[in-house]
């Protein structure tokens, strides 16, 4: 410690610059290293908890890939053994045509069964319409939003909203808005729900469900019901839990996520190349100081323990500024990625 | 006692330098010995050789008895902090270090407390009349004091054998005399075992005892 001082501050004191260049070396690679890999997994977070919160009390859901699969799927699956209830979705990510709102994920469901999936708990309106899905079938331009998306963009109850639909721009009638919930907080409460056999016209899905989500009765288990209908449903179609989507999620995003690893570990490479050089120099240069040292009794631990506490000094400050410098990087990847998830699934999430 | 028997030393290069050949030298325990010969004829290489900061192709050097050969290199260094000081030509102070800093370093690697060392520094510092110089930096002092500091601090474990390589050797003449005269004054009231190697044959008449050197043999051993 006494070497530490008397050696070493006087040496990062005279040599400010060296001493900045071998510390900046390790604030960039921790800042990266850091930044990218909270970005991933606060943004990996985010999805899976927007799953979560759509999913509701969903125990399992059904997906066929991106085309969906026939509505006969359904009759079939609520016919399960093991199914409780089994109500279908669909999604779809439109442009909401509002400036800086960016897309609105629109869940097509069948209002009968949702509810018992998925609280919608309505806060103005006529909770009829909900009762009743007659009414949304009778008006297939009824639409519910989120209260945070309706009162951004001063939308009340009955008045419209112009989204884009196979057929062109059409106007939806909004019937009532959902409360602030586990479920309008997903996606940033940039969601709209309307009826799922007004959502198939709208959005050109013909006779197909994107997904059916179901709970599992009583007494029987997930692993039963995964069992069940993968037998019953055959190849083609996936039976997974909600958490289950979220990896799928990361697997699509894996080649950008090992882009990202990859130049995180490119710039600690980079960091380190710094770091040796740096020191490398540095050990070069003192090597009359090293030798006087040596002359005066300095073993050779002695020495070996300078130099190390020295780069575990700079190496725990780099490394201090690198996680904060780490973390307002994140923010901003994380912001990049949300974009990108926004163009590929929906509407942007928000990482944390 | 400084014991060296029949002590070779080649460097490897492209053309082998055989620096010191078969050398055999004793100095009895509180002799003040100078060395001399021209450039080239080993007076360095033998200073090392004797101050463990080199090894021998051959041969043996002894201190006090104990082998230096047979030692590894940590023991190698506790020798050589436990018994021998060293005076350079150029000083060779920490240029970042203070007086009183510079000196207590070889303390300091020996673990001694901070008070401790820092006691021993100033009465060194006392004994080399550079009292008044404590917190300067070496930059701030003339050659002299410069040469001055590097005697306290080659004192500063009051080592039984103080080694000096041109200790006047980037000095005036004045300055010279005067460090020359503090080395024997050190050598009279500390009674160590002093070996300077040098190109002044002034420094080296005012020692007990002068050793040639030519082409890395003795060639001229005289006692006064």
């Amino acid at each position: 410690m006494i070497l530490l001082r008397l050696i070493s501050w006087p040496y990062f004191r005279k040599h400010v610059l060296r001493t900045a260049l071998t510390t900046s070396g390790i604030v960039l690679g921790v800042a990266v290293f850091v930044g990218i890999h909270t970005a991933n997994s606060s943004v990996m977070f985010a999805f899976s908890r927007t799953v979560d919160r759509i999913a509701g009390k969903t125990e399992l859901q059904i997906t066929a890939g991106e085309a969906g699969f026939h509505e006969d799927v359904l009759e079939q699956v609520q016919a399960a053994s093991t199914v409780r209830i089994a109500v279908p979705v669909i999604e779809a990510v439109v442009d909401s045509n509002l400036e800086g709102q960016g897309n609105l994920l629109v869940l097509g469901v069948d209002m009968t069964g949702d509810r018992s999936l998925r609280d919608y708990d309505l806060d103005g309106g006529d909770d009829a319409v909900i009762d009743d899905p007659l009414v949304f079938l009778a008006q297939p331009d009824s639409i519910i939003l989120s209260k945070e998306f309706a009162s951004k963009n001063k939308i009340a109850v009955g008045g419209h909203i112009a989204l884009g639909t196979v057929e062109g721009q059409k106007q939806f009638t909004v019937r009532g808005l959902m409360k602030a919930s586990g479920l309008t907080s997903a996606f940033g409460g940039n969601l709209a729900i309307m009826d799922i056999y007004a959502a198939q016209h709208m959005f050109g899905r013909g006779r197909s469900f994107d997904r059916i989500d179901l709970a599992v009765k009583d007494g029987r288990t997930l692993k039963d019901a995964q069992q069940e209908l993968t037998a019953m449903l055959g190849p083609g179609f996936q039976v997974d839990p909600p958490s289950g989507r979220g990896q799928q999620f990361e697997a699509m995003l894996a080649a950008y996520s090992m882009m990202m690893g990859i130049s995180s570990l490119f710039a600690l490479f980079i960091g380190m190349f710094i770091i040796y050089n740096s020191f490398a120099i540095a050990v070069t240069q003192r090597r009359s100081e090293i030798g006087i040292l040596r002359a005066l009794g300095a073993t050779r631990g002695q020495i070996r323990w300078l130099f190390l506490g020295e780069s575990a000094v700079t190496g725990l400050v780099g490394s201090l500024a690198g996680l904060v410098f780490g973390v307002l990087i994140a923010r901003g990847i994380a912001a990049s990625i949300g974009a990108l998830i926004s163009d590929v699934y929906g509407v942007a999430q928000h990482a944390d | 006692m400084i014991d060296l028997e029949a002590v070779t030393k080649q460097f490897a290069g492209t053309r082998d330098v055989i620096a010191l050949d078969a050398v055999s030298l004793t100095i009895p325990t509180g002799e003040m010995v100078s060395i001399i010969g021209p450039s080239g004829s080993g007076k360095s290489t033998l200073l090392n050789l004797v101050g463990g900061l080199d090894r021998p192709t051959a041969g043996q050097v002894s201190i006090d008895g104990e082998r230096l050969s047979g030692l590894d290199d940590d023991a190698l260094t506790r020798v050589r902090r436990d018994k021998i000081g060293f005076i350079f030509q150029f000083f060779n102070l920490l240029p970042t270090l203070s007086c009183v800093e510079n000196v207590g370093l070889p303390l300091h690697l020996r673990g001694w407390p901070r008070k401790k060392v820092d006691a021993r520094a100033r009465e060194l510092l006392g004994l080399v009349k550079l009292e008044h110089r404590l917190t300067h930096l070496p930059e701030e002092l003339s050659g002299g004091e410069r040469q001055r500091v590097a005697i306290a601090r080659a004192l500063s474990v009051y080592p039984p054998v103080l080694l000096a390589d041109e200790p006047t050797g980037n000095l005036d003449t004045r300055t010279g005399d005067e460090i020359l005269t503090l080395i024997r004054d050190v050598h009279d009231r500390l009674g160590c075992t002093v070996v300077i190697v040098t190109h002044d044959m002034n420094v080296a008449q005012s020692c007990q005892r002068t050793v040639a050197l030519r082409d890395g043999r003795i060639v001229e051993d005289v006692r006064r």
